[in-house]
């Protein structure tokens, strides 16, 4: 054995196992389809290296979905080779339906091992399986885990050499059959009465009660990611960037001789006392407080509450309820996941169209996204641009970019051809989020946002800065200016934020802070900069993901759908 | 009596007794454990023809209208 595949059913802890036996770190959720990809990872087994492959979830091997696609395809390679065993990871509250798979592999005569995952979650809804007699039945271990708390990892791993391919021989046909035979023998169920979680489950899809429950979750969210973003900020990264890091960026200005061009570039065009943050444009001032003091906060309170979300099982019913209205933009309710994650970033977001089936589904959904989404970066920045406006400012900003989406979705949607296939997603049950797997996402996202993001927020306030030195924003203010001016309104200096937006958005509405626009240009700015194309991480990963014809199809619709929103708001405001 | 599972009511159960939807989503629907002959229970049915919440053994799922309308369920067979 050198090689070790982790295949099962999605939504059954395949990724926090694979993370015990790897200590490699997934992202994982408590919803079909998180992995789409594989992840390699190794571990140490009697002194050997062994590559370990987690497989995307798959109900059966017969690929009807994209990630099962890739599951097939990898049980294809493996079937090759006799050097490989697989670990199937079943739901012990869901044995039946689970064993589905399982079959599936025995027929291939691979070396298998059954991990029963969830083990505690089945003792405690009433569902007990007898493992000896499973594995009499079925000729091959079977180990009983947690993946969560680890608990049958050891023996799992233990017991792997044991693994062998299945003696079962039973008649294709009558696969139900057998599997109904095998679990009325091992399974005893015991009557229990209705919980206080299942009556959750039921009210959150409930056509009454669900769309209001689904409201509470929204406003709170917002409100809670609202308030850690905004305490964060003003009792922790405020004062130090205030109190401890001002006397410091001041000296350097001071030794600087507050002139020159690195000043220009370390400190802005401030100098000595009292450093506007946000207005300098130096990489010191700027370019460390926008990721950290303004954008940092809101990314940690964001995606704690989604890691909740996630982890608790409530994206997909919210999908369920959404569902009739998706299909007015010619998708299904699970289109939902992909615009949320988008809130956080646009990467992720255009990752998971994948989770959708066709062609049109996925050129509609990630369109949307990138066009009407703005990221949790560029939110904090116009929060922070139109917040001295009043309320009424960025309800605008909102409400047009909420109108966009759905003008847009229904557009695309008439306008395009192709297949729009209904909803069709198992629902998983409610897990109170484990806390320490919720903190390491938590911690995996932050990591990846601080070693994405401050350098190019970096490197686009150092970019900025050059273009200014040598007079090229100017250059182009001079050459696209007018036309700007007459169709959005916006001071020719607005330009320089659209080119570096390709880069960073939040830098970019930083740049429209010193330029005192007034409420309507600020409205329109931010507007513009959410829709007008892309950062450029979110647009080679759509490249990738819908190819370079759909993607120039997609920038046509960007650049065409600006034009039109921002000349007319330029008229109605 | 057979009604296809949009007519049921929240809440009723019965057997699967036909699936005029084809191969493909019978496959479908078997991997998650909707068989000809599984006891099926409807959860729930969002408003505006949406989709339909059902639950087999212990798996629950959400399916499209127009699939629903493609099975029909046996419900004195109980």
């Amino acid at each position: 054995m050198n090689q070790l595949l982790l295949v099962g059913n999605p939504n059954v802890g395949k990724s926090a196992i694979f993370s015990r036996l790897t200590g490699v770190k997934v992202i994982a959720a408590n919803y079909p389809g998180t992995t789409v990809e594989y992840t390699t990872g190794y571990m140490r087994l009697e002194g050997e290296k062994i590559k370990v492959i987690d497989v995307p979830g798959a109900y059966s091997l017969e690929a009807q979905s994209k990630a099962e696609q890739v599951a097939l395809d990898l049980v294809a390679q493996a079937e090759k080779r006799k050097d490989i065993t697989f670990i199937n990871i079943l739901d012990s509250t869901n044995l039946e339906r689970n064993l589905n798979l399982t079959f599936d592999l025995i027929e291939k005569k691979i070396p298998i091992i059954l991990v029963l995952n969830f083990w505690d979650e089945a003792n405690h809804t009433g569902v007990s399986i007898d493992t000896e007699k499973l594995e009499q039945f079925l000729g091959i271990p079977v180990v009983t885990t947690c993946g969560v708390t680890g608990e049958g990892i050891k023996e799992l791993v233990s017991r792997l050499p044991e693994a062998k391919p299945s003696p079962l021989e039973y008649v294709p046909q009558e696969k139900w059959l057998e599997i109904g035979r095998i679990v009325s023998q091992v399974q005893t169920l015991s009557h229990r009465h209705h919980t206080m979680r299942e009556s959750l489950e039921e009210a959150s899809i409930h056509p009454f009660y669900g769309i209001p429950i689904a409201a509470l979750v929204l406003l709170l969210s917002f409100l809670i990611i609202r308030f850690i973003g905004e305490s964060l900020i003003s009792w922790v990264f405020d004062p130090f960037f205030h109190h401890l890091w001002a006397p410091l960026v001041e000296q350097i200005s001071g030794w600087l001789q507050g002139s020159g061009i690195v000043h220009e570039i370390l400190v802005g065009n401030q100098k000595y006392e009292n450093i506007e943050y946000l207005e300098s444009l130096g990489l010191l001032t700027t370019g460390l407080y926008v990721p950290i003091a303004v954008v940092l906060p809101y990314i940690f309170a964001f995606y704690l509450v989604l890691g909740f979300l996630e982890d608790l099982g409530y994206l997909p019913r919210l999908g369920i309820l959404l569902d009739s209205i998706m299909h007015f933009f010619g998708l299904h309710g699970l289109a939902i996941i992909p615009m949320f994650l988008g809130l956080g970033c646009n990467v992720p977001g255009a990752l998971a169209t994948r989770i959708l089936e066709t062609r049109k589904e996925k050129f509609i959904a990630a369109t949307m996204m990138a066009i009407a989404v703005p990221c949790m970066a560029q939110l904090a920045m116009i929060m922070g641009l139109i917040g001295p406006y009043g309320p009424l400012a960025g309800l605008t900003v909102f409400a047009s970019l909420f109108v966009v989406w759905v003008v847009l979705g229904i557009l695309l949607h008439r306008i395009l051809k192709g297949e729009s296939p209904e909803i069709f997603v198992e629902i998983p049950p409610y897990r109170f989020p484990y806390i320490k797997a919720l903190a390491q996402k938590l911690w995996l996202r932050m990591i990846h946002y601080i070693r994405e993001a401050v350098p190019f927020v970096l490197l686009g306030v150092l970019i900025v800065n050059l273009l200014y030195s040598l007079h090229i924003i100017d250059f182009f203010a001079r050459i696209i200016g007018p036309t700007f001016t007459t169709l959005l309104g916006l001071p020719p200096g607005a330009v320089g934020a659209l080119i570096i937006g390709f880069l960073r958005k939040d830098v970019a509405v930083g740049m429209l802070i010193p330029l005192g626009l007034n409420t309507e240009q600020a409205i329109i700015a931010s507007v513009v900069l959410v829709m007008y194309f892309p950062c450029i991480a979110t647009f080679s990963v759509m490249i990738r993901e819908l190819g370079l014809k759909d993607m120039l199809k997609a920038t046509l619709v960007m650049i065409l759908s600006t034009i039109i929103v921002g000349s007319m708001l330029n008229l109605l405001l | 009596m057979k009604v296809d599972l949009t007519r049921m009511k929240m809440g009723e159960e019965g057997v699967i007794a036909e699936i005029n939807g084809g191969h493909k989503l019978e496959k479908r629907l078997q991997s998650l454990g909707v068989n000809l002959g599984a006891k099926i229970k409807k959860i729930s049915a969002q408003m505006l023809r949406g989709p339909i919440s059902i639950q087999v053994g212990n798996t629950k799922a959400a399916i499209g209208y127009g699939m629903a309308k493609k099975i029909w369920i046996e419900k004195d067979q109980l």
